[in-house]
C-alpha cells in the first residue's frame, strides 16, 4: 500500500511539474518494517523491542509515526540530514520517545531520503 | 455596570477562598518521566522547584487537576518532585519549599522503598513519619496520601536485576511495596494509602495489561510501563492520577466517562481508557475508604 500510494504521488508530480516534490512517508513506514524498528502488524501484538507505527485503530499514526513523519517533511523542506537531530531534539523526549527509538527513527529517515534521492 | 463588576470580583475571591490546595511530593513516578504525561498541561500547576531546561513539569498532578476540572472541583495543584528520590530527601533538602499549610498532601518514596537496600521499609517508615510531622505542625488538619508505587519490570525480568524481586511474579513487588506503605502509615497515623502498586497488579490480573514487557506487547494490551520497562507510560500514569482522583475527591474514577479529554488527549481508546478507570474504581472499592 505504501509503495501503491507512493507510485500515484509520482504520477501526479509528473502531470503538475510545479510540485517540488514528495516527501515518501509510506516508503520510510516500509523502511521501518523491512530493518526490524517497527512491528508489521499490529493486530497480533507487539514483537519485543519494536515500536508501533500505527494508533489504537491501526488507520492513524502512533506519536512515533508522526515523529516520522515529522522527521521526513524536515529533512525534504530543509535540505538539512535528520540525523543531525541526534542527541538535540527534545520532542521526541516529551513525546516518551527513548533515545534509541528516536535514533532509529532518524536513521530510517536518513535512509529513506538518500535512497529516493 | 460597576455593581456588576463589583459582584463579579467578589464572586472570583469567594471561588479561590473555596479552591483546596493540594501537594504532590515525590519523584520521576509523579512527573512523569518518560512519557508524554511529563510536560502535559505544565501550566494549570505550580512547579515548586521552577524550571528545569527552561520547562516545568506537568505529570501526574497536572492530569489530577483536569480531572478535578471535568468534575467541577476546585484545587489549586502544586508539586514538588526530584528524580531518583525519596522522602527523606524530600525532608532534608526541600523543606523550605514544602513547609506549608497544605489542605492534602499526596507523597511516596522511592520505587523499592530504600535505593540502597531495595524491599527494606525501614526508610520509608522513619521518612514518613519526619514529613508528617513537618507537614501537620503547618496544618493539623491537612489530609495525607501515601502512594504505593508500582512494580518494575526491570526489577523481575532482567538478568542482571537485583536479587529482591528477581524471577518472582511480577506483582511481588507491588504487593511489598503496599506492604512497606501500610506499615509507613501506621507508623505516622495516616488514614489513606493509595493502592496504586495493587491497582497495576490488577490491570494485569485481569488481562487488561500486559505482564512482562520484555516479551512484548499481547494483541489487545496495554503496556503500563515506558522504554525502559521500570517508569510509567502514559496509561501507568493516567491509572496514578484515577486513583489519586478517587481517593483524594471521593469520587469514583468512572464518573470521568469513557470519553475523558486527558486520555484523548494522550491517544488512548475509548475501550481502554474505559478499562483503566473500571481497574480504579474496583481497585478503590476493594479497599473500602482507607485501609
Amino acid at each position: 500500500m505504501g509503495r501503491d500510494v507512493q507510485a500515484a504521488y509520482e504520477q501526479a508530480v509528473k502531470e503538475e511539474p510545479r510540485y517540488a516534490g514528495i516527501v515518501p512517508v509510506g516508503l520510510a513506514w516500509n523502511r521501518a518494517m523491512d530493518t526490524g524498528v517497527a512491528d508489521a502488524n499490529p493486530y497480533d501484538g507487539l514483537d519485543a523491542n519494536k515500536i508501533d507505527l500505527w494508533a489504537y485503530d491501526h488507520y492513524h499514526a502512533s506519536q512515533y509515526g508522526y515523529y516520522l513523519e515529522a522527521l521526513m517533511d524536515f529533512g525534504k523542506l530543509t535540505g538539512h540530514d535528520p540525523l543531525e537531530l541526534k542527541g538535540k531534539d527534545r520532542v521526541a523526549e516529551a513525546l516518551g520517545i527513548s533515545p534509541a527509538q528516536a535514533n532509529a527513527l532518524m536513521q530510517v529517515a536518513h535512509d529513506t531520503l538518500a535512497g529516493a534521492k | 455596570m460597576r455593581k456588576l463588576a463589583l459582584a463579579a470580583a467578589l464572586l472570583l475571591a469567594a471561588s479561590s477562598a473555596q479552591a483546596r490546595t493540594i501537594l504532590f511530593i515525590g519523584n520521576s513516578f509523579t512527573y512523569g518521566a518518560n512519557s508524554a504525561v511529563h510536560y502535559y498541561k505544565a501550566d494549570t500547576v505550580t512547579d515548586l522547584n521552577g524550571p528545569a531546561n527552561g520547562k516545568t513539569v506537568g505529570g501526574v498532578p497536572a492530569i489530577f487537576k483536569a480531572f478535578t476540572k471535568e468534575a467541577g472541583l476546585d484545587y489549586t495543584v502544586s508539586l514538588e518532585t526530584v528524580g531518583g528520590k525519596g522522602l527523606d530527601f524530600h525532608v532534608t533538602e526541600k523543606r523550605a519549599v514544602i513547609d506549608k499549610p497544605w489542605d492534602e498532601v499526596v507523597m511516596h518514596g522511592y520505587s523499592t522503598m530504600d535505593q540502597a537496600h531495595p524491599g527494606d521499609p525501614a526508610l520509608l517508615i522513619s521518612s514518613t513519619r519526619q514529613i508528617s510531622d513537618l507537614l501537620r505542625a503547618r496544618n493539623p488538619d491537612v489530609r495525607l496520601h501515601l502512594l504505593a508505587t508500582w512494580a518494575r519490570a526491570d526489577q523481575v525480568y532482567p538478568a542482571n536485576a537485583p536479587a529482591v524481586w528477581k524471577g518472582k511474579p511480577v506483582q511481588q513487588m507491588g504487593r511489598d511495596v503496599m506492604a512497606g506503605n501500610v506499615a509507613a502509615a501506621k507508623g505516622a497515623n495516616i488514614a489513606d494509602v493509595i493502592p496504586l502498586g495493587l491497582a497495576w497488579n490488577r490491570a494485569i490480573d485481569t488481562g487488561v495489561a500486559g505482564a512482562d514487557p520484555y516479551a512484548g506487547v499481547p494483541a489487545g494490551k496495554i503496556n503500563l510501563w515506558a522504554w525502559d520497562s521500570y517508569h510509567a507510560s502514559a496509561y501507568g500514569y493516567y491509572l496514578e492520577a484515577l486513583m489519586d482522583f478517587g481517593r483524594v475527591t471521593g469520587r469514583d474514577p468512572q464518573s470521568l466517562g469513557d470519553n475523558e479529554t486527558v486520555a484523548d488527549d494522550l491517544g488512548f481508546s475509548r475501550p481502554q481508557t474505559h478499562a483503566l478507570q473500571q481497574i480504579a474504581h474496583d481497585q478503590l472499592a476493594a479497599q473500602g475508604g482507607t485501609n
